[in-house]
């Protein structure tokens, strides 16, 4: 390390792109700060909720007729004899490795039963927001455009009357019409994507428009707010000034600044979407994690139930993760307040 | 609140359906032809006289059963969001009085509380603590609490930081007696649109756990359930779901009505909302009986001031002849704005001309047309108000006549404008190098790297000192100096042969404002560009300009070379502006001082 190298002095570029690079990391930072009492709380509920059914393993293995030394025996198997926060403990400890623990009702490793049906609910609920954004996008878009014109006005009724319609009624009329009036689409079951892209579009489709409706609904509604909020800034008429084009100015400068609220919703809706997975799930007959969480929990398989929710609520962490670090990269001013 | 809500046609709507859904809920079951359980019919009949929607797949009679599920569908949405209102509302309240420690706790637990995919961990809480009714309700009240809870608490964050609650505090009053009498009353409206937003979504959520069989057991008749076991036999008879559906749509539609309407009703806006309806009412009445009466006198007829002026106007032109008409590069003759809406004139009359490298100031207060002139000139009016009259020609081209696609070559390339609060005029999201680089991308088809080093040009020509920093910069990022002079290379960016500097230096630093007018007047000779400075500042533009336009309320009420306008003015309002100036500037303190010294 003899050789004395001349400090290149850094030039401005390389200055800023490096502040960049470190504001950067000061939202992730604060962001992760933020949602990480999220999941903690989160999880201290679902566990809490095992707690307080009273349920335990000896009931479901031995029935009525067990004998306090059997059942006795059996919680002590379990660590259920320990003082409720060293349970705790132990399990989030367990669950931060992948490891939920084993099924009350056949003894099962909880984790490999979950993740082959984790699929089938993340597709239906991955396709539901793409449709979400996809359409509400559009529907938003057009509305802000033809600001207060009968396209408006047509976009906002059907926009409410979406919101309305719960998923289990929107999936009884799909499958009213298009599986057994039309007879186009399967009214039930799943293919994997393996048996091919159209059988599993196919199984896919109406769980998750059923799901989309109300994201549909809200991403229109919240895009159309901001692009007609924003269509009336002065950095528009800046740019009308300039001489940009209408077009160029709505794709440019509108529509990055006005999409903020309907990103941000759909953060909200991602919850939604995953829950709604219990109602769309049995009404398609998909075996998805909602089937799996509902067949355990009117069981009784605490385990099962707990690991459901925990992974649910992880899922929900990370993906308003992922929109906020979005906005702030849409939005740099926005990552002030964070 | 009821009455206020009846005054809206939907709201009228809603009382009804919500009246007509609570009557069903109580009496709905002494309609019932049947008992609800008794199977004895012919399975999965059609609709018929005996059995008015027909049977289900155990033979027992449709109607009796959605009848006899009214109660448990309806009660129970209720009930939940009561539960709700009471797990949410109330620490929402104490939140804001009960200190920092459950403050933060209460708000984590909302936090998590909202981020819980809300049904499955609805039907997770039920069947693990029971599997009953009761559960049900508590389960989907305890998850549904966060909407009440940031209601109240931010209905009562308002009053608590409101002067007549400080004014209460210090009086000595109890925080007992300053929520039952303070807080109430601003509290209450906001929750009771959120229950009955809330109220909705428990009929939604209690359909959809019946739906699954959860919280009930078989024979209970449900709308959820009965909707259910209709999936099952939904080839045999396809159009059964419909009267389930509409009655869970019908209610939730009832609920979601009445809440938009107490939404339109309450607060500031809703006060608004419904006087300006009263308004409107009697002055189409009026309106109507005035056109009846005085036709004649609404026609506005040029007041001897106002043609006065245009002869002046005139006059100057033939002083000036010399000068030659071909230099005019702005002309705007006789214009005329108007509020098309209302019918109200905002600008009568304004004529000028701006001849090549010269600069025209526009001096008034505001409210006084100088702003709308310039937008009429740039072609950008907001919405209502509209050029009425008169005509502006830009490089001899005359702007009615120009279509949308010609207005892009004038905009930039021929005028260009920059405005007050110049932050506000730049887009907040893009770094601002890239603006200014668009504009040349785009217009002139510069490539990129091309469009990069004329931007870093231009920013070293209107005085920034590290261009390559700003280029990456962001809006928030700089004073309202930097930005203003961010704003000029973006307008003069196309080399543009006028520039309209609307109250650009207004809002900033005296000293920074002495550097942007120092700027425009060194660009005004570098870039050959004529300007149109407006300012309420009578400093500014008799540091710069060359001729000078004074208005008052949409009108000019003096017209001619600066030296002559300020030194012996006609019009009593511009005498009035010199006088205030001479008084009130720091000149006459000044020159005072130097008395006082000598």
């Amino acid at each position: 390390m003899a050789i004395a190298v001349a400090p290149a002095r850094p030039t401005s570029r390389t200055r800023t792109s490096k502040r960049r690079a470190r504001r950067t990391l000061v939202v992730l930072g604060r962001l992760v700060a933020a949602f990480i009492p999220v999941f903690l709380l989160g999880s201290f509920f679902t566990f809490l909720l095992g707690t307080l059914s009273g349920l335990n393993p000896a009931t479901l293995q031995l029935g009525e007729a067990a004998t306090p030394q059997a059942v006795h025996d059996l919680e002590k198997q379990w660590g259920l004899d320990r003082p409720f926060l060293v349970q705790y403990v132990d399990w989030f400890g367990k669950v931060l490795r992948g490891d939920f623990g084993r099924s009350w009702v056949n003894g099962n490793s909880v984790s490999s039963l979950l993740t082959g049906r984790a699929i089938i609910s993340l597709s239906a609920a991955g396709l539901a927001l793409l449709i979400g954004i996809v359409v509400g996008f559009a529907l938003g878009a057009l509305a802000a455009h033809y600001e207060s014109t009968w396209v408006d006005r047509t976009v906002t009724i059907f926009a409410s009357v979406m919101s309305v319609l719960p998923p289990f009624i929107v999936g009884v009329v799909l499958i009213d019409i298009f599986a057994v009036n039309l007879n186009w689409l399967p009214a039930a079951g799943y293919a994997s994507f393996d048996a091919g892209f159209g059988p599993w579009l196919s199984h896919i489709i109406l769980p998750a428009l059923a799901l989309s409706f109300d994201t549909v609904a809200d991403v229109a509604r919240q895009l159309r707010v901001g692009l007609v909020t924003a269509k009336r800034e002065n950095y528009v008429v800046g740019a009308v000034v300039r001489g940009l084009s209408g077009r160029r100015i709505f794709l440019v400068h509108v529509l990055r600044n006005g999409v903020g609220p309907a990103v941000a919703v759909l953060g909200l809706k991602f919850p939604n979407l995953l829950g709604g997975a219990v109602v769309t799930e049995s009404i398609f007959q998909l075996s998805g994690y909602g089937m799996f969480a509902s067949e355990s929990a009117i069981k009784g398989d605490v385990p099962a139930v707990q690991a459901v929710l925990v992974v649910a609520v992880l899922l929900v962490v990370l993906f308003n993760l992922l929109v906020n670090l979005l906005l702030t990269r849409l939005i740099p001013a926005a990552s002030r307040g964070v | 609140m009821l009455k206020l809500v009846w005054r809206l046609a939907s709201g009228r709507v809603a009382i009804v359906l919500v009246a007509l859904i609570a009557l069903l809920a109580t009496f709905g079951s002494l309609l019932a032809p049947d008992a609800p359980n008794r199977a004895g019919a012919t399975q999965l009949q059609d609709p018929s006289g005996a059995h008015l929607l027909g049977t289900d797949y155990l033979g027992r009679d449709v109607l009796s059963r959605l009848l006899a599920g009214a109660p448990l569908s309806i009660w129970g949405a209720l009930l939940v969001a009561a539960i709700a209102l009471v797990f949410g509302g109330l620490p929402g309240i104490l939140s804001v009085y009960l200190g920092r420690v459950f403050e933060w706790v209460s708000l984590r637990v909302i936090d998590t509380l909202i981020a819980l995919p809300f049904l499955v961990f609805a039907v997770a809480m039920t069947a693990l603590l029971g599997n009953g009714v009761i559960q049900a309700l508590f389960a989907v009240g305890f998850l549904l609490a966060p909407v009440f809870y940031r209601v109240a608490r931010a209905a009562t964050l308002s009053v608590a930081r409101s002067q007549y609650v400080e004014a209460a505090i210090l009086s000595g009053a109890s925080t007992w007696w300053i929520v039952r009498k303070h807080v109430w009353a601003k509290v209450m409206p906001p929750i009771a649109i959120a229950l009955s937003t809330t109220i909705g979504i428990g009929l939604v959520v209690i359909a959809s756990l019946t739906f699954l069989s959860i919280g009930v057991k078989p024979p209970t008749a449900t709308w959820g359930g009965i909707l259910a076991s209709d999936l099952q036999y939904i080839a045999i008879q396809p159009y059964a779901p419909i009267a389930p559906i509409a009655l869970i749509l019908i209610s939730v539609l009832a609920c979601n009505l009445f809440a938009d309407a107490a939404r339109d009703v309450s607060g500031e806006a809703g006060r608004a909302l419904l006087s300006a309806r009263a308004v409107k009412k009697t002055a189409r009445s009026e309106r109507q009986a005035q056109s009846r009466t005085n036709l004649v006198t609404l026609d506005e007829r040029p007041s001897p001031r106002q043609g006065e002026l245009a002869r002046q106007g005139e006059q100057d032109e033939e002083g000036e002849q010399g000068a030659g008409l071909s230099d005019v590069v702005l002309d705007v003759r006789d214009l005329r704005i108007a509020n098309a809406l209302v019918g109200e004139n905002l600008v009568r009359s304004v004529s000028f001309a701006l001849r090549r490298g010269r600069i025209l100031g526009i001096v008034g207060e505001s409210g006084s047309g100088k702003t709308l002139t310039c937008r009429a000139v740039l072609g950008i009016l907001p919405k209502p108000i509209e050029r009425t009259g008169g005509h502006v020609d830009i490089l001899g081209r005359r702007t009615a006549d120009l279509r949308r696609q010609d207005w892009l070559d004038v905009r930039g390339d021929v005028i260009s404008a920059v405005f007050q609060d110049p932050g506000s005029y730049l887009n907040p999201s893009i770094p601002l190098g890239k603006q200014v680089q668009e504009v040349l991308r785009v217009k002139k088809g510069l490539s990129r790297r091309q469009a990069r080093q004329e931007t870093l040009r231009l920013f070293a020509a209107v005085h920034l000192r590290e261009p390559e920093l700003v280029y990456e910069q962001y809006v928030h990022e700089l004073s309202g100096g930097m930005l203003q002079r961010v704003l000029i290379a973006t307008a003069i960016a196309l080399h543009p042969d006028i520039l309209v500097a609307d109250e650009a230096t207004t809002a900033l630093d005296v000293t920074v404002q002495a550097e942007i007018l120092d700027l425009l007047v060194e660009l005004k000779e570098q870039e050959g560009l004529s300007l149109v400075v407006v300012s309420h500042d009578l400093a500014v533009v008799a540091q710069l300009c060359d001729d000078v336009l004074v208005m008052k309320s949409g009108d000019v009420v003096e017209h001619g070379p600066a030296r002559q306008v300020l030194t012996s003015p006609h019009h009593e309002y511009t005498k009035l502006l010199i006088a205030e100036h001479e008084r009130y500037g720091l000149d006459r303190y000044i020159r005072a001082k130097e008395l006082d010294v000598v």
